[in-house]
């Protein structure tokens, strides 16, 4: 019953911050979003119905928001050094959906609407990689996960001569620029034609 | 209206709207009953579903009947009528309008509406458009959303418009701050 009022008064709130207090009503499909966008910030999205209660017993939910709002800053920044760490080790291979890809990522901190779309994956991601991420994750969850996937494909094609990385490409998908590829694969599989960096 | 019972939540919200409803009439000599406020509750629910809205705050009619007392025509019309065909503009008019459209414009277009025709029905039939043009401040608005469009500075403070009506698709036309098209042609 707590946790039912919590809630309840908790989507009050943010609906309220969401119409800039202009408003005393939303249409559904707003309140829809708003109330996945509180459960993805608060961690409910995949709780127990008793785990969800525990979580929305508390004494204070806006405090209670406010506090996972702040996490997720801290995650952005994290997922941004990883992402700049990915940057940094990425040799010069100009693939133009990677080029744009990585730049949305980094775009991420305006893009991503924590308070009313936390649930939603706030960047463009066009590159392919060579596993792909879950889709049922949701927000910074998929983000983090799609770093952390591109720093191994990225860190593995790093430890290669670059030139020889790009004559390989050259030969075994001459529009490897354009085309929506991932360079981890094509060069995995010709290995033992790429030199070591000294 | 139907004679089924109302649900406990919608009889507690009759009871509040009545009350609320009534505090802001009373300076017209006016009060809804119990029965007239039922019906406004169960209008409402009805509105918010047939509209596909949640309502977190303050039924709107609330505010309605706020702006609606001070009225001269208050006084010619069965008010708990007029305010359930005002609910009912109000709910279509909010899911037409962004949600950058507070409420309250929307309630000053429909109460500065209803002093003009004098009638409710009246003001039901008028599409959302025409319907704001009775709101000064969603007027004013307006205008200097559009006039923010096409409004540009840049680093040196230097302003740019650019005036939509004036726009004619001629390739010779001046561009942005009259600029002409042949100063990019070299000589």
């Amino acid at each position: 019953m707590r946790a039912q009022h919590n809630f309840a008064q908790l989507m009050a709130h943010v609906a309220s911050l969401y119409c800039m207090n202009g408003s005393s009503s939303l249409s559904q499909q707003e309140m829809a979003e708003l109330t996945l966008s509180i459960a993805y910030t608060l961690g409910l999205a995949d709780a127990t119905p008793e785990e969800a209660a525990q979580t929305l017993s508390a004494d204070d939910p806006i405090a209670l928001w406010h506090s996972h709002l702040a996490e997720l800053d801290c995650r952005i920044d994290n997922a941004l050094i990883t992402w700049k760490r990915i940057v940094l080790a990425m040799p010069p291979i100009r693939n133009v959906a990677l080029r744009d890809t990585l730049a949305s990522i980094g775009d991420l901190k305006p893009r991503y609407d924590t308070r009313f779309a936390a649930h939603a994956v706030p960047c463009d991601i066009d590159y392919q990689l060579s596993e792909p991420i879950d889709t049922n994750l949701q927000g910074l969850d998929y983000i983090e996960a799609w770093l952390a996937q591109l720093e191994r494909e990225t860190m593995w094609i790093a430890q290669f001569d670059v030139d020889s990385c790009i004559s390989t490409l050259e030969r075994v998908c001459p529009d490897y620029r354009g085309l929506h590829i991932n360079l981890y694969d094509l060069l995995s599989t010709h290995a033992s034609e790429l030199k070591l960096k000294m | 209206m139907d004679a089924s019972p109302l649900s406990p939540k919608c009889s507690s919200v009759a009871e509040s709207l009545r009350t609320i409803i009534n505090s802001h009439l009373v300076s017209a000599g006016i009060t809804i009953t119990a029965s007239e406020a039922a019906d406004l509750a169960m209008h409402r629910e009805l509105c918010l579903r047939d509209n596909e809205r949640i309502e977190f705050g303050t039924p709107a009619v609330v505010a309605i009947a706020e702006e609606f007392a001070p009225s001269p025509c208050l006084k010619t019309c069965d008010a708990a009528d007029a305010l359930t065909r005002l609910q009912e503009v109000f709910y279509r008019t909010r899911d037409e309008l962004s949600v950058e459209v507070p409420d309250s414009e929307i309630i000053e277009a429909i109460c500065h509406c209803f002093d003009e025709l004098g009638s409710a029905f009246d003001v039901a039939t008028l599409p959302t458009e025409e319907l704001m043009t009775f709101s000064k401040t969603y007027q004013q608005a307006q205008e200097s959303t559009e006039e923010a469009c096409y409004c540009l500075t840049d680093d040196t403070g230097h302003t740019y418009t650019f005036d939509p009506t004036e726009w004619d698709y001629d390739e010779t036309a001046p561009g942005w701050n009259g600029e002409k098209w042949d100063d990019d042609i070299d000589e």
